[in-house]
């Protein structure tokens, strides 16, 4: 959204440039980025550019009015979220009825008790803020804040099909912690979950830019790498594999902690298989991975299934 | 209209008789600091704002004038004028009334309304 600063953005839709230069003035001390346009077709085009925290429209515009403007954000699944406040010298209890359902936020008459329009738009962005909150919270992994497994299964199926569409190359890294459940039974729950948490800052820091981290399952990590032919990101899962096993824990000094990483990944250019199947192959050279001893990467392409799969041992 | 500000400077500033010459109309948010620049910019730029009034009303281009009208009827009230947004309410009314419902509306009426807006117009200043 808009990370120019940390406010959040408003939106003002008028005709009136009176209007938008009394709500520049009258909105001068809230913690907002007023943004304006004077028709709808603008308004949407900005939008769509920087959607913004809140509307305030106006019903009455000459090109398309409000009702019409409103239809299409709520329309819009990108669109939809974002609380719209109606400004309006229309009084009816009619017009406010068919803002409200077409989902209008708010409804205020002109010419505004400004104290109230204030009040109303700071519900809005609070509303929109907790909105947002929520929707991040339920990707989010409480323990490591990592993308948790609902995350990764939105993000994979998008890489997969993205990567079908223009051959594009594309791997997928499953990293499991060696011994997890001894590293708990010995050291107590609180040492494992400084595991996790170590591993998953690590990844957060040294997976690349488009690179996209998330706890797969308990022990169990994800590392989608858009763009990454199986050979490149072998080189990157062993990167990361070696960095975990040189980490220091303060309540296991003794004790390091190792991964064993299976990788799956195609080149690009031949057909690829569904995620399901992608997935699969990745699981099993981690299997793999395992049974050769632990602390390892197992790498192997889509592209050839059959082809043994490719061990480096640490 | 609801205006929860009293309209405290506006001694006997109703939009009725535009034979009368209106006193001084002084923006209720005159002292307001937040808001004195852009009631100053309003206020300069009401003589362009009167010339675009006549030149509809001249060319009798009513859809357009109704549009002036609405426009200042939601700012009227917003730089502190309650007044001038409610004779401009008033007129797009009129004109509404004529443009998209057909209904016969006296001349006279019209006339009446649009000469008391400008009077309006004319007659607001800053403090």
């Amino acid at each position: 959204m808009s990370a120019r600063n940390s406010k959040p953005t408003v939106l003002l839709i008028d005709d009136s440039v009176d209007v938008h230069r009394l709500l520049h003035a009258r909105l001068r001390h809230e913690h907002i980025n007023l943004t304006t346009a004077t028709n709808a077709r603008q308004a949407l085009e900005m939008i769509a550019a920087d959607p913004p925290a809140t509307i305030l429209l106006d019903l009455d515009m000459p090109d398309m009015d409000g009702f019409e403007v409103l239809r299409l954000l709520k329309d819009n699944a990108a669109t939809h979220n974002i609380p719209v406040i109606i400004l309006s010298g229309l009084q009816s209890s009619e017009d406010k009825v068919t803002a409200f359902d077409l989902g209008a936020a708010d409804y205020v008459t002109k010419p505004f008790d400004m104290a109230e329009l204030r009040a109303r738009l700071r519900a809005c962005l609070r509303m929109h803020h907790l909105v947002r909150l929520l929707a991040e919270r339920a990707e989010v992994d409480g323990l490591t804040g990592l993308g948790n497994r609902s995350h990764f299964n939105k993000r994979w199926s998008e890489r997969v099909a993205e990567a079908q569409r223009h051959r594009k190359p594309l791997s997928l890294a499953l990293l499991d912690v060696d011994d997890f459940k001894r590293i708990n039974d010995t050291f107590g729950h609180p040492a494992g979950d400084e595991v996790l948490q170590g591993i998953a800052a690590l990844l957060a820091r040294e997976c690349r830019k488009p690179d996209v981290a998330c706890r797969y399952g308990g022990e169990e990590f994800a590392i989608i790498m858009p763009e990454t032919p199986p050979s490149d990101a072998a080189l990157v899962a062993e990167r990361i594999r070696e960095a975990i096993s040189r980490l220091e824990w303060p309540r296991h000094p003794e004790t390091p902690v190792t991964v064993s990483v299976g990788v799956a990944g195609a080149t690009g250019g031949a057909d690829l298989p569904d995620e399901e199947t992608w997935l699969e192959l990745a699981d099993r050279n981690l299997y793999t991975a395992k049974h050769q001893g632990r602390n390892r990467t197992v790498t192997s392409s889509v592209d050839a299934t059959t082809a043994p799969p490719l061990a480096r041992a640490g | 209209m609801p205006d929860n500000d009293k309209p405290a400077a506006n001694p006997g500033g109703r939009a009725g008789d535009s034979r009368e010459r209106t006193p001084a109309t002084r923006s209720i948010f005159a002292d307001d600091p937040e808001m004195v620049d852009i009631i100053e910019m309003f206020v300069s730029e009401m003589p362009q704002r009167i010339a675009e009034f006549r030149d509809c009303w001249e060319r009798r281009e009513l859809d357009r004038l109704a549009r002036l009208a609405h426009q200042l009827k939601g700012a009227g009230g917003g730089y502190g004028y309650p007044a001038l947004g409610e004779a401009a309410g008033k007129l797009e009314q009129t004109l509404k009334q004529l443009v998209e419902d057909g209904a016969p509306v006296a001349l006279a009426r019209l006339q009446s309304e649009f000469n008391a807006l400008l009077d309006l117009c004319r007659s607001i200043s800053v403090r």
